[in-house]
């Protein structure tokens, strides 16, 4: 079966090479100027770490003691193009990169946006690296993977160094849109393999469906603004772990979430976010000794999140977050399981200028101590900046008050 | 906008049903023409007053066929209807806001009393969603004269909040001295739809938020950038009311920059003919309801202006070209002198264009009624011998051996007129 997806994979991926065809350029005499996004974000700290017990997974911030060391992991460069194509659809292309923790393993920089996406009032098409379905909400986090043992799908194929293996992927996405609201997603993916790093073979699968209320609705609406439901599989090579095991054995997960808007309210804005993951897991495995069989156990993780957000002359002005993630692996002897609470605190300087502040306390259990340690104490303070412009304005948004209110137009 | 999808669906709907050469001098044609031209405003008779019913919508607008924007218009029509009383008239403008955004009425060149002047915080409050408002006022002084939004007013005259009003003197010096039955009103405007999309977004999301808070009671001068006095805003200031900042919540951070120019709301080729006969004169208003000059232009004519501001002149005098500035009225008498059918565009070209795209824009025509058909073909009185049947290159062999139709290959049926939509 995996063939057929690596054909399929690879006919898509090798199409835009036929635009460079000789000849095809005389076609191109006059070009549109497309919509063109830039998207720049950094994210400064200096980070105290507080550990205690011995990791045996090589992460430096894992080592016991304490630390202090700068950081402007997450921080990105993107630049997108959009333009009107023809019958009523939209075509976009996005490049980016991000700058991965230290000592992950992936360079200085990560390129973790290079996605070509296709578009019509009830279709998205996706093709090419970007953000996987690994996770469905969007939390309160300084950075989007301070809490990503508890908040994503675990690549199971990944090494754990990096977090950007859980996050990204390359994928071939089909969504369907009802309503404008309700957003059905099939989805395939290459994660990146750490023991073959070469292999672009699709080697997960799945779909969601996803009730999200869109942004410009949010002083309208009620208590609820986003509930989701998602279907991940993982198809595994288990010739490694288990020989005698079937190779095409897959590694299924779902996940649940919503987000309730607690107190819409314009000056004092309160929102609830939660997320649940229950990982199937392998049953052969059944104790938890190294990076691999820790995401390939049985799992039942849950965060949560609540935010005040003090908004001052219709712009944010402060913001404080709090959230709580527990993660059990029932099948493991010895009551393994984790457990995080975190908090943060923003202060906003600034058009889009932020002073932050976030401290963190992870604590582990049962089988994950040798792997993850027993415990971190986290404390970060810096600054963030986001920037993000658009030029050449051509089409409204697919959510704007005046598609969604006052008739769609193309 | 997607000028390839433009020029398809423009092209053939035009050529199609609109301007079928042959058809153009027909009584259907001239019924569709109507609808390019303000529409009256019909009014109800209370004692002495006249009543007129306007409300203000959201309405997706198409000023030329294949392209759809939002926009706001006064009772669903760009321009909104056209307001006309006599001299003297008690007139009573019931408005009715249906949109989420506030907005006024000003009545541009009327001597209205100040409270009814509808200049938001110093004549009056604004007209808030679901609101309604009344104006009264006394039909002064004669002439052609428009109204429009005073609210938000950079983007809400361009989304299409303008229309005309006009005076009627009974004793009119004008017609006296140019006798007409037929007269136009030509509106002109001009659009960054691109502007106006984002603000009209910007605006009914603020609102949203406003009207959460209006409800309520807890909105404050310093959310609406509304202050009472200097005092109040300099207190705001020092309470983090900085107006640098302010851009990024109240309105894009660029002016617009005009890429659709309209002849009542609409771009050619769905623009408006002016029909004349031999002999005959019309009256046209010009109005300019846009941010940017336009230097009108009629081909094979000098025509008569007549009035400035809605003002008579006492000596009327010839032009061919005026620039009629934003918020201008102009007057002109066109005679009938010269049959044909003859453009009348503005000639800063870079506004005869749709997104850039020559031609488009303000281009429209002056048609003659009493065009024999016999003119229509356009070789037989092009001018050049090569085109003209019998004397150029019809039937001259080729070099394939095939005689050639060449007015069949560059003109089709051969009668004007052509939509041009590409040079």
């Amino acid at each position: 079966m995996n063939k057929i997806y690596v054909i399929l994979f690879f006919a898509l991926f090798a199409l835009p090479g036929f635009a460079q065809l000789p000849g095809s350029e005389q076609l191109n005499r006059e070009d549109m100027l497309p919509e063109i996004e830039l998207g720049i974000k950094t994210v400064s700290t200096g980070n105290f770490y507080s550990n205690q017990g011995n990791a045996s997974l090589a992460i430096p911030v894992l080592n016991e003691g304490d630390q202090v060391l700068s950081d402007f992991s997450d921080s990105y460069f993107l630049i997108g193009a959009r333009q009107k194509l023809y019958k009523g659809w939209r075509g976009q292309m996005v490049l980016g990169f991000s700058f991965p923790d230290a000592n992950s393993g992936l360079g200085q920089v990560f390129y973790n946006q290079v996605m070509a996406l296709v578009e019509n009032k009830n279709n998205i098409i996706r093709i090419g690296r970007t953000t996987s379905q690994t996770i469905l909400g969007e939390f309160n986090t300084i950075r989007d993977d301070d809490a990503l043992q508890y908040t994503y799908v675990l690549n199971p194929f990944s090494n754990g160094l990096n977090t950007e293996d859980n996050q990204y992927a390359n994928v071939l996405e089909y969504t369907r849109i009802f309503g404008q609201r309700l957003y059905v997603t099939l989805h395939a993916e290459n994660y990146q393999d750490f023991e073959e790093p070469n292999d672009y073979s699709i080697n997960g699968l799945g779909g969601s469906i996803i009730y999200r209320q869109p942004e410009s609705q949010l002083w309208n609406r009620k208590i609820l603004r986003e509930i989701g439901f998602s279907w991940n599989n993982f198809l595994l090579d288990r010739s490694d772990l288990a020989p005698n095991a079937d190779s095409n054995e897959t590694l299924t997960s779902f996940i649940g979430n919503a987000t309730f808007s607690i107190l819409p309210d314009p000056v004092h804005f309160v929102d609830f976010k939660v997320q649940g993951i229950y990982n199937d897991g392998l049953s052969t495995i059944e104790n938890i000794t190294d990076y691999t069989s820790y995401t390939r156990s049985r799992s039942t993780a849950a965060f949560g999140m609540l935010r005040y957000l003090n908004r001052k002359l219709e712009r944010p002005n402060f913001q404080i977050a709090a959230g709580f993630g527990y993660k059990d692996f029932s099948n493991t002897d010895g009551n393994t399981n984790q457990y995080m609470a975190i908090g943060n605190f923003l202060y906003r300087v600034g058009n889009n200028f932020d002073l932050i502040f976030q401290y963190r306390y992870n604590k582990n259990n049962g089988a994950l101590q040798p792997l993850l340690g027993e415990s971190q104490h986290r404390v970060q303070i810096g600054l963030a900046y986001t920037f993000n412009k658009l030029f050449n304005s051509q089409f409204d948004g697919r959510n704007s008050l005046l598609n969604l209110e006052h008739g769609y137009i193309k | 906008m997607d000028r390839r999808n433009f020029l398809a669906t423009g092209a053939v709907s035009t050529a199609g049903m609109l301007f079928f050469p042959g058809n153009l001098l027909a009584e259907s044609a001239k019924e569709a023409n109507k609808q390019r031209l303000t529409q009256p405003l019909p009014f109800k008779k209370n004692g002495e007053w006249k009543e007129f019913e306007l409300y203000i919508d959201i309405k997706v607008h198409e000023p030329a066929p294949g392209f759809q924007y939002h926009t706001l218009a006064f009772n669903d029509m760009i321009p909104g209807p056209e307001i006309r009383v006599d001299y003297g008239d008690k007139v009573r403008v019931k408005f009715k806001n249906k949109t989420g955004i506030n907005h006024t009425i000003h009545w541009h060149g009327i001597y209205v009393p100040w409270r009814m002047d509808g200049v938001p915080y110093v004549s009056q409050l604004p007209v808030m969603p679901e609101n309604e408002f009344i104006y009264e006022f006394e039909a002064k002084p004669v002439g052609t004269h428009f109204y429009h939004c005073h609210w938000g007013t950079v983007m809400h005259m361009q989304a299409g909040m303008f229309g005309s009003i006009i005076v009627e003197d009974p004793d009119d010096p004008i017609k006296k001295q140019f006798p007409y039955e037929r007269e136009y009103t030509l509106v002109y405007g001009a659009h960054d739809v691109n502007y106006i999309r984002n603000e009209m977004n910007r605006m009914l999301d603020r609102m949203k938020e406003r009207n959460y808070l209006m409800k309520e009671g807890r909105f404050d001068p310093e959310r609406w950038a509304v202050f009472n006095n200097h005092d109040q805003f300099a207190e705001s200031i020092k309470n983090g009311w900085e107006p640098p900042y302010a851009l990024s919540r109240r309105a894009p951070a660029s002016l617009p920059q005009a890429d659709w120019f309209t002849v009542n709301g609409k771009s050619y080729p769905e623009t408006p003919y002016l029909f004349i006969k031999s002999g005959e004169k019309i009256r046209v208003r010009l109005i300019n309801a846009g941010a940017e000059i336009h230097n009108l232009h009629l081909h094979g004519h000098d025509f008569w202006m007549v009035a400035d501001d809605g003002i008579p002149l006492s000596h009327p005098w010839k032009r061919n070209t005026v620039p009629l500035t934003p918020g201008k009225t102009f007057d002109i008498i066109i005679e009938g002198d010269n049959r044909g059918i003859w453009t009348f565009h503005d000639h800063d070209t870079r506004k005869v264009t749709n997104n850039g795209l020559y031609p488009g824009g303000n281009l429209l025509a002056l048609v003659y009624e009493d065009l024999p058909e016999d003119e229509l073909i356009i070789t037989k009185h092009s001018g050049n011998t090569m085109f003209n049947k019998g004397m150029g290159m019809e039937g001259m062999d080729m070099d394939m051996g095939k005689p050639m139709n060449m007015d069949k290959m560059l003109f089709g049926d051969d009668k004007l007129p052509k939509i041009a939509l590409d040079e």
